[in-house]
């Protein structure tokens, strides 16, 4: 009787360890599993920020290229003369970011005579007080000047999409100003 | 979910056009205003989520429209981005007595831009 007892508590004693050594076989498999999905995690954190680093680049660029597009089309849209100077206005005042800025043209003798501006006077045409002068061209000729004095309090720089924004009024105000001009000669024509 | 709606006030067609493109691309319903009446105008009649307004604008200035949106019951609770080319805190002091919610310096940084309305129309 003792002896199937003793038997009895051998067995169950065994039967018990087979079941802690299937318990730490799973836990086993568990504790990889977790590590696999945390390493998974840590991955996908990382991709999340990479794109979310991109898409602020994007979004970056977008705002550059909407602020081009639409100095360009306004430029280009603009009716006369006075509605392309209006535009170039705008786009050194909420584009660039400037309220003291002049638009000349260029005489035949070279010297400037003022078009329009903000915060100017018919004095102020001393280049050497701008902070940036953009020259007018067209066919290869400078017929122009865009001078900007002062730039707003909160902007301390220019930077890379102010230049775009310079090489872009360099080139297509004139043009923009030579084909108003041809509107509103053809436009008086008729 | 409905397409948020926002109204642009500015009398710059540089400006709004810059505007449009960058939160019209970010799939949000836009309407347009030029001057300050406009904008109270067109506020009261729409309804819109969000108004960016300017601040120097014909008619009534960005200051006087909020001032008058903020005294009607209808539209006292739209929430209202100053567009402001002085930083000063000064006029960043009127901007909130206004009743504005933010404000943006000029230029405007499209970046900025999208992430303060999204900041305020929470998507």
């Amino acid at each position: 009787m003792d002896t199937q007892r003793i038997e009895s508590a051998d067995a169950r004693l065994r039967r018990c360890e087979e079941q802690m050594e299937l318990w730490r076989a799973e836990h086993d498999r568990r504790d990889e599993r977790e590590l696999a999905l945390s390493s998974t995690v840590t991955h996908l954190r990382e991709e999340n920020q990479r794109l979310a680093e991109r898409q602020a680049a994007a979004e970056q660029r977008l705002g550059q290229l909407a602020q081009l597009h639409a100095a360009l089309q306004q430029l280009h849209e603009a009716a006369d003369q006075d509605g392309v100077l209006t535009v170039i206005k705008e786009i050194v005042a909420n584009l660039i970011g400037s309220e003291c800025m002049a638009i000349y043209a260029t005489r035949t003798d070279g010297s400037l005579e003022l078009l329009d501006g903000i915060g100017v006077t018919e004095n102020d045409t001393d280049m050497a007080n701008a902070v940036v002068a953009v020259p007018l061209r067209r066919n290869d000729r400078v017929v122009g000047m865009i001078a900007i004095f002062r730039l707003l309090p909160q902007k301390p720089q220019l930077d890379a999409i102010d230049r775009e924004l310079f090489a872009l009024l360099e080139t297509h105000a004139p043009r923009a100003m030579h084909y108003a001009g041809l509107r509103a000669a053809y436009a008086n024509c008729v | 979910m409905h397409t948020k709606r926002i109204l642009l006030a500015d009398d710059s067609l540089t400006a709004l056009t810059m505007h449009r493109m960058i939160l019209g691309g970010a799939g949000y319903e836009l309407l347009i205003a030029q001057d300050g009446q406009e904008a109270f105008d067109v506020a009261t009649a729409q309804q819109p989520d969000l108004i960016l307004m300017d601040v120097v604008m014909p008619k009534k200035t960005g200051f006087e429209a909020v001032r008058l949106l903020r005294r009607q019951e209808s539209t006292k609770s739209i929430p209202v981005i100053m567009i402001t080319t002085r930083a000063e805190p000064k006029i960043l002091e009127i901007c909130f007595q206004c009743g504005c919610n933010d404000y943006i310096n000029k230029p405007v940084d499209g970046a900025v831009l999208l992430a303060k309305v999204r900041s305020i129309l929470g998507n």
